[in-house]
């Protein structure tokens, strides 16, 4: 059974509602999530990927943005990649760190990703480090 | 920001009638950066002073694009003198006030009935 998502989209907010999909049934159906908590992942990963295709359409550029879910044991982990200088300006995750139970940015081998963790229920707090 | 499309792009309705002076606006559907313009097009039709009533019992995801709106929306006509009320807001969007403090910027009321007769 497929324990993982990874989706691949054009920086485009025409398929911001595919990854809401996409990961939201992910998370309700492989990763056992009531609705509530799925509307938090959905949202959050929306988030997460409206301020990933801002950053690409602020440089001018086309690209795509990279989005991967993963169940973790503790719950369900989201990332979201794109290729970022790293000048770039910081992506605004305010409503993600605040509806997330952890979220964690980083610059890479010329690409942003941020990371973000939703809790199952029943299982709180962030997953250990490296835990993935 | 407006896309090409995928086949899966995000709606949203927009019913607007008036009760007295009132102006009520139903959502049904998703707020987010490609949508988020047509309700800022249809909150800022309203007169200066005007006062609006946001049913947001059909609403299915309302991100921070979305939110931005309403609070300048709401400053703009609290400024003039109008208010702008959220009536049946899903729990997510009442989490997502409290969590960035906008609760007391954005009234909400439990239905439409209670954000018009609201003093």
């Amino acid at each position: 059974m497929t324990r993982s998502l990874s989706i691949e989209i054009p920086a485009d907010p025409s398929y911001l509602r595919l990854v809401r999909m996409l990961v939201a049934a992910f998370a309700a159906e492989l990763g056992g999530m009531d609705e509530d908590r799925a509307a938090v992942v959905r949202l959050a990963a929306s988030e997460t990927c409206t301020a990933a295709l801002a950053a690409v359409l602020d440089q001018h550029r086309t690209g795509t943005v990279a989005v991967e879910a993963a169940l973790d044991g503790h719950g369900v982990l989201v990332e979201v990649r794109t290729a970022c200088e790293e000048s770039a300006a910081p992506w605004d995750l305010t409503v993600v760190r605040a509806l997330a139970d952890d979220v964690h940015v980083r610059t890479e081998g010329g690409e942003r990703v941020a990371t973000l963790h939703v809790a199952s229920p029943g299982r709180t707090g962030a997953p250990a480090p490296g835990a993935r | 920001m407006a896309g090409a499309g995928c086949g899966e792009e995000t709606t949203v309705d927009l019913d607007v009638r008036s009760v007295d002076d009132i102006r009520i606006i139903t959502v049904t559907g998703e707020i987010d950066a490609t949508t988020a313009p047509r309700l800022e097009a249809a909150l800022g039709s309203t007169e200066r002073g005007g006062r609006i009533v946001l049913d947001l019992s059909g609403l299915e995801l309302l991100d921070s694009t979305g939110l931005g709106v309403l609070i300048r929306a709401g400053r703009r006509l609290r400024e003039a003198g109008g208010w702008l009320r959220l009536a049946a807001p899903p729990r997510l969007v009442l989490r997502v006030l409290d969590i960035t403090s906008l609760s007391s910027e954005l009234p909400t009321h439990p239905d439409v009935d209670a954000a018009t007769a609201a003093p």
